[in-house]
């Protein structure tokens, strides 16, 4: 049993017309024999200079040290100190690549959300908006409410002074089989505000196109993610960057 | 629906919440006294038609920039907030004095009514941008005045919106200058209504794409003005 991962981050209409570079960036690991994912999605502040290269930094400076934790420990042993070490690890990185470039530490500003998910266990955590789904046989559940102000844009980030009292973290042995991560830029597409759950419709529909797939289509399948990402549909909805990441185990 | 896959993967019927995009509230309150009449009521009328066209042009602002007109002499809700496609611009006629400072406290609520329905119908909404045009001097009773200019000041340093005003060429500056930390911006020539109201349109569509800082960043100046 392992997991098969579909990603995609794409350039909202906004930054395309003021030629800045998307802000948002993903990444994901599969451990060798398939034990272990690791999912992350970082949405780089608008108002930061240097978003993208912050949210860059972020997202793979957290891999490297989840990564580095899962060859010591066991995920079963992991605890709420060692995630908020985790993000430490993510913060120095990017202090590093503030003090290396010259520019202002919050010139990095970026949110994170990240799951490791191991055969009975798994963490998430998060800081800032977008948000983490699970789904198993009765639905799907989103594990925190995107954080935000008054203010559709307003949030919390990775180089907040503040940061470890905004910190979400959440250990589980809940089994699921679906994942998804995303940034904010399309949280209000797939997420019912209102009642503070997820418009279930979306992510039925999305996964049951990504199970009815067969294996030689993953590149088809990323490229028609991309091309949903992208299209006048949602272009209409939402004008940000906008990252999608989705995970579903298959045996 | 791309060609090439053998299951027919059809991500373009993929239902996603259509409600979800984000509001970006514009308050419109316009001066149409009696000194308004003749070009500058003209202008001023086809200035609002030029940011409802602009808008129209736009996919993303068509649906989430709302906007809501009052005009003052006398005081007249002409439209509360509306989507681009439901708002229709109407010839404002000029007539009466000049209460601005009701006008101010009768918009301040009515941004204040569509915050709390967009709470209560979970639509997120960008910080609202109030513009205010006016030629001349409040006729309002002084207590009434003093009200506009706290709520002005209060809820700007609450965050609570971003207040612009714009003085038509022979504009009381001075009282008008009362009302808001940020200066109002002059208009010197009655021609410059058309650029005025591109850059409202610009600004409004940038921040229904992104946040506030960064259309201020970009948008630094009312470049509409320079002579």
């Amino acid at each position: 049993m392992t997991w098969r991962v579909f990603s995609s981050s794409v350039q909202g209409e906004s930054h395309k017309q003021s030629e800045t570079e998307c802000q948002d960036y993903h990444a994901s690991w599969l451990s060798p024999c398939g034990r272990y994912l690791v999912a992350i999605v970082c949405d780089g502040a608008g108002s930061a200079n240097s978003a993208s290269a912050g949210s860059r930094c972020c997202a793979n400076a957290a891999r490297e040290a989840i990564v580095a934790m899962l060859e010591t420990q066991d995920l079963a042993d992991v605890t709420v100190d060692d995630v908020k070490m985790l993000w430490k690890y993510a913060r120095s990185a990017l202090s590093k690549l503030s003090e290396d470039s010259g520019q202002e530490f919050k010139d990095f500003a970026t949110t994170m959300a990240f799951a490791v998910v191991g055969d009975a266990n798994a963490i998430f955590s998060q800081v800032g908006d977008g948000a983490i789904v699970t789904g198993d046989e009765d639905g799907f559940n989103v594990v925190f409410w995107p954080q935000s102000g008054e203010y559709a844009n307003q949030t919390y980030f990775v180089t907040d002074t503040d940061l470890y009292d905004r910190i979400e973290i959440r250990i589980s042995s809940h089994p699921f089989q679906k994942l998804a991560l995303f940034t904010d830029g399309i949280q209000e597409l797939v997420l019912e505000p209102r009642e503070r759950t997820v418009f279930p419709a979306f992510f039925e529909s999305i996964f049951a196109q990504l199970n009815s797939a067969t294996d030689d289509q993953h590149e088809l399948l990323e490229q028609e993610l991309e091309r949903f990402l992208m299209s006048d549909r949602v272009n209409s909805l939402t004008s940000d960057d906008k990252t999608l990441l989705l995970a579903f185990k298959y045996t | 629906m791309s060609q090439g896959l053998i299951n027919q993967i059809a991500f373009d019927q993929i239902p996603v919440r259509k409600d979800g995009a984000r509001r970006c509230p514009c308050l419109l309150l316009l001066d149409t006294s009696q000194s308004m009449a003749g070009t500058s009521i003209r202008m001023l009328n086809e200035g609002v038609r030029l940011l409802h066209r602009d808008l129209q042009g736009d996919d993303h602002a068509r649906i989430s920039v709302e906007i809501a007109v009052i005009s003052f002499g006398p005081l007249r809700i002409i439209s509360d907030y509306a989507d681009v496609d439901r708002f229709h611009p109407m010839d404002l006629q000029a007539e009466g004095d000049t209460p601005m400072g009701q006008a101010v406290l009768t918009g301040l609520e009515l941004l204040e009514e569509r915050k709390k329905s967009y709470r209560a119908e979970g639509i997120p909404y960008y910080k609202p941008w109030v513009f205010l045009i006016t030629d001349g001097a409040y006729t309002d009773k002084p207590d009434v005045w003093k009200r506009a200019c706290e709520a002005v000041h209060d809820g700007e340093s609450a965050n609570k919106f971003a207040f612009f005003s714009l003085a038509v060429e022979e504009c009381d500056h001075k009282r008008l200058s009362e009302l808001s930390n940020r200066p109002p911006a002059k208009l010197r020539d009655i021609s410059k209504f058309a650029e005025f109201f591109k850059w409202v349109s610009s600004s409004l569509r940038d921040q229904s794409r992104s946040n506030p800082e960064e259309v201020l960043k970009l948008r630094p100046t009312l470049d509409w003005n320079q002579a």
